[in-house]
């Protein structure tokens, strides 16, 4: 199973081969995750809405255009998800008291916590680049392609993206000397 | 060529992962959504059709040419298949019932509210939670402390320091009180503490963890002891008294006041039902429902549902339709709450495997015969949930 590639595995999946499905799910469940995590900036909130963007991509895949690459699709179905549920969200308390009713960012203890707190407090346009560029390793011309965007617009927001980031580090720095 | 920036955003975000827990149940409600496989083309199935067809008309054309005659064997079996249901995709944001200002949703140290001024929480971690009249604010319990936070408005009411953990929180109906239960490594404590966050005061210890529910005059409340007691406290007064034991009941493991007058609803584990008159002395109404935890709302001042098992138990305690009627439900109901002009009931069923959804239903009219609960829709699906749901609707 493992030498086929996404397309075939989404051609028997359509066919009702829940093996092949099984192993699409494996392939791309953790960059799912991976992506509603840092654009949602939750981990119980990624954690829905990653497996509510794969019952979605699931239960379409009759829709879905073989020829295209299967990650990409995902991807865009989590994206649109966590900017939909940010939106409709609306935050009733402080960054302060939001980090500490509903336990922001408790990771692993190897994670650079200082830096996911820096992400987090990016907008959302910006952390969806920066997680598929730097966490998936997509190339800006591969989001501009999964986000309908010019790829122009994806470097300035990169590069926006990563200008707040340093900025952050800067006056991190200094509060610290 | 990256920067050193950018290698520990690589690093760092490649780094994410999920849970184990949560990738099983990924998986499987991955696998849930996918779409029954295709059928087979029906063309060869035409075919045969039409030559079955031709075979039986010449043959027919033949018999009676012959004055042969066909025998007939068994009757005109219709075989179903039975098709899986459709994929249903859901999204396990909670939804605001019908006519509801706020809505909530605690189970398992989490939380989820929909407020109509748009607030959402979405799982937030909270060991206990209440909304206040009208939903201003939400109580919200956390480890070492109970937080007053806005829901019509941004902000924090208060932070009050706690020795334990808040399991249980309930917001007088003026406001002006929250009854409070905290878990200590000596057991679980009472607490009754002004809305605004101060003048804190000791009520009992020992007691059960089960909310304590407040009078309509926001006087006194109820609670549950350790040993399974029921006691009303009046917070004016700081006096407490012992409800008589009544009903055969136990270990009472809900209460509920009734929206108006002193009728106070009590329900053990074993189906038993109090409702006894805490103000006036009238007669005790002793009922019995299903077996299984017990979750109380009143629907009218006199007319209380009591859901346990896989069962809501009307009782209508005055009247010439007094009595008590019974209406099965899809799952065994964890939680329970009726809108304000109890017209419609907020439910959450768990089903074998643990997961729960909480559904809006119309609540059944009272009669001697059962009607079918009717589910006007899904209102939030948590996953594997193991403890009781409460439900709060405002």
């Amino acid at each position: 199973m493992r030498t086929l590639g996404d397309g075939e595995l989404v051609a028997r999946a359509r066919q009702g081969s829940r093996e092949a499905a099984a192993e699409l799910f494996t392939r791309h469940w953790a960059g799912a995750w991976k992506v509603a995590r840092t654009v949602t900036g939750r981990r119980d909130m990624a954690d829905d809405v990653a497996q509510d963007a794969f019952e979605r991509a699931f239960a379409a895949l009759g829709r879905f255009d073989r020829r295209r690459p299967f990650g990409p699709w995902l991807h865009r179905i989590v994206v649109n998800r966590s900017l939909d549920l940010l939106r409709s969200e609306r935050r009733l308390i402080g960054p302060d008291a939001l980090d500490r009713v509903e336990g922001e960012w408790r990771d692993r203890a190897g994670e650079d916590r200082e830096l996911l707190a820096a992400v987090a407090g990016l907008s959302p346009q910006r952390r969806v680049v920066i997680v598929l560029r730097y966490g998936i390793g997509y190339s800006p011309a591969a989001i501009a392609d999964l986000l309908d965007l010019p790829v122009g617009t994806v470097h300035s927001r990169l590069a926006r993206a990563l200008e707040d980031l340093r900025r952050h580090e800067r006056e991190r720095d200094a509060g610290r000397a | 060529m990256p920067d050193e920036l950018e290698e520990r955003l690589e690093r760092t975000l490649v780094g994410l992962e999920p849970g184990a827990d949560v990738t099983e149940r990924a998986r499987a409600g991955a696998l849930g959504a996918l779409p029954p496989p295709r059928a087979r083309s029906r063309k060869p199935l035409v075919l045969v059709a039409a030559a079955c067809a031709v075979a039986f008309v010449f043959g027919g054309v033949t018999l009676a040419a012959t004055g042969g005659g066909l025998p007939l064997v068994g009757g005109g079996s219709h075989h179903h298949h039975p098709t899986p249901p459709p994929a249903t995709t859901h999204y396990a944001g909670i939804q605001l019932p019908r006519g509801a200002v706020a809505f909530a949703a605690a189970a398992d140290g989490r939380v989820w509210l929909s407020a109509s001024s748009g607030t959402r929480l979405h799982g937030a971690r909270a060991t206990a939670f209440g909304l206040s009249p009208g939903a201003v604010w939400s109580i919200v319990g956390m480890h070492g402390s109970i937080d007053a936070v806005g829901v019509q408005q941004h902000g924090r009411g208060f932070s009050h320091a706690v020795a334990g953990t808040p399991v249980a929180a309930s917001w007088a109906p003026a406001g002006i009180r929250i009854a409070y239960v905290v878990w200590t490594p000596r057991g679980y404590r009472l607490f009754d503490i002004y809305g605004n966050g101060t003048h804190d005061f000791p009520v009992a210890r020992g007691v059960a963890p089960v909310a304590p529910s407040w009078r309509w005059d926001s006087q006194v409340f109820a609670y549950v002891t350790g040993r399974g007691r029921v006691m009303v406290h009046n917070a004016i007064a700081g006096s407490t008294a012992a409800v008589p034991r009544a009903c055969g009941l136990r270990r009472a493991a809900a209460v509920a006041y009734a929206p108006f007058g002193g009728l106070l609803a009590i329900a053990d584990t074993a189906g038993r039902v109090e409702i006894v008159d805490t103000m006036h002395r009238g007669p005790t109404h002793c009922e019995r429902g299903q077996p299984g935890a017990p979750s109380i709302a009143w629907v009218r001042p006199r007319q209380v549902i009591v859901g346990s098992g896989e069962a809501i138990t009307r009782y209508d305690l005055y009247g010439r339709f007094a009595g008590a009627d019974v209406t099965n439900v899809p799952g065994t109901i964890a939680g329970l709450a009726a809108g304000m002009d109890g017209r419609r009931l907020a439910l959450a069923l768990r089903d074998p495997v643990g997961e729960v959804r909480v559904v809006e239903a119309r609540t059944p009219r009272f009669s001697s015969a059962a009607y079918p609960l009717r589910v006007y829709r899904l209102l939030l699906t948590i996953h594997r949930a193991g403890g009781p749901v409460t439900l709060t609707w405002q």
